[in-house]
């Protein structure tokens, strides 16, 4: 079947031929991958002169045994190309940072504010008209049984206000960054102390921007203006979504959404009706 | 260095690397010479890698452009994997001959 261990020349894998090397590959992890298809494709050239037959033979050979490869392929030790680029520490803890300082923001945000705003049908509750006895932002069940609840209560209310109030996001990023540098798996010490230390200084510098509202509208409502900083990390994010090299597909659109979502929550916060939303919010 | 579960088609591509421990090997090359069907070898090379018992390098392009072939990857034993290799040839060939043969009751 096969003329030599060193037979030269040969043919490249037919159409048909890479096109099966090609799904066998993009099953395997992404950091493995050029490496198994470099070794599938050298031994189909090798085996040119074998004919089609042993080809085939050869490709579901390989594809017979692809989940112990898949398998073992994952495990450390294993060694991959160069050319497959890990993600780098710093990569991965901006990613980290962006997500969990502006991701979960956003996500607080969109739950705690419009979700209630519009489900509970706010606007008609409070016409004037009404005849509704109460404001329903008060029925998150927390007394009683319920008072488990109220540790996700304060994290929806962190989060929803630090949209709302720039000293709160930069607080927030400030305690995201000090939290993923001392935990940071991977990072020597000094990375976290780093990290740790300038975590601090940013939760510090927000303490002492507390009660400052930075405000760059006129408006009549002491909302309009605010949130400046979120459409500034938005507009971050986008670009380190853009531009960041190293980072996994899901990581990148995560981060995309998470800034065109940060972006848009700005400006819909200075139309009238996210500054009506604000208001009822922040009563 | 972790140990590995022995099986048939293991036993021989470490059998077929023992013979010559310092060669550098590739995959077909090496599953010819076990009698492994060939595309069937790389989990048994990558298991190896992984437990330390073989590392592996890329070709250098200009020597394979020269022969004029894709560039392969080599495999070698390292000098733990030589060792380890042997250990578990031995234990798996002393299990094999405790048992009964083909036939008999094991009972």
């Amino acid at each position: 079947m096969v003329t030599g261990p060193d037979r030269p020349g040969g043919g490249n894998p037919a159409r048909a031929e890479r096109a099966m090397i090609a799904v066998l590959s993009r099953l395997l992890p992404a950091g493995f991958r050029d490496r198994q298809r470099a070794e599938w494709t050298g031994d189909l050239v090798e085996l040119s002169a074998a004919g089609a037959r042993a080809r085939w033979r050869y490709l579901f050979a390989a594809a017979w045994t692809l989940p112990a490869l898949r398998a073992h392929a994952g495990k450390p030790g294993v060694d991959r190309p160069t050319t497959i680029v890990p993600p780098s520490l710093t990569a991965t803890l901006l990613v980290q940072k962006i997500l969990v300082g502006l991701g979960l923001p956003v996500v607080c945000w969109l739950i705690a504010v419009p979700f209630r705003y519009f489900l509970l049908d706010i606007p008609a509750r409070l016409a004037p008209d009404s005849g509704m006895p109460f404001d329903p932002k008060d029925l998150w069940p927390i007394d009683g049984p319920f008072i488990f609840l109220m540790p996700l209560w304060v994290v929806l209310s962190f989060g929803a206000w630090a949209l709302i109030f720039d000293w709160m996001l930069v607080g927030w990023l400030g305690v995201t960054a000090l939290l993923l540098g001392l935990t940071q798996r991977g990072a020597g010490w000094r990375s976290r102390a780093t990290s740790g230390l300038i975590g601090a200084a940013v939760v510090a510098i927000a303490l002492q921007g507390l009660g400052v509202r930075i405000g760059l509208g006129s408006g009549s409502s002491p909302y309009q203006g605010m949130g400046l900083a979120t459409a500034v990390l938005g507009g971050v994010a986008i670009i380190a979504g853009v531009s960041m090299r190293g980072i996994s597909r899901r990581s990148r659109v995560l981060v995309l959404l998470t800034g065109l979502a940060a972006v848009t929550i700005y400006f819909w916060n200075q139309t009238p009706m996210g500054i009506d939303m604000i208001t009822w919010y922040m009563d | 260095m972790a140990s590995l579960r022995m099986t048939t088609p293991r036993r021989l591509v470490l059998q077929a690397l023992l013979r010559d421990p310092e060669q550098e090997r590739y995959g077909l090359d090496l599953a010819i010479e076990a009698g492994l069907e060939p595309g069937t070898i790389y989990p048994i090379l990558v298991a190896f890698e992984g437990a330390g018992w073989l590392s592996s390098r890329n070709e250098d392009e200009g020597d394979a452009r020269e022969q004029g072939r894709p560039s392969r990857r080599y495999y070698r034993l390292t000098g733990a994997g030589v060792t380890a290799g042997r250990e578990a040839l031995a234990a798996s060939s002393k299990r094999r001959a405790a048992r009964p043969a083909s036939g008999e009751l094991a009972w």
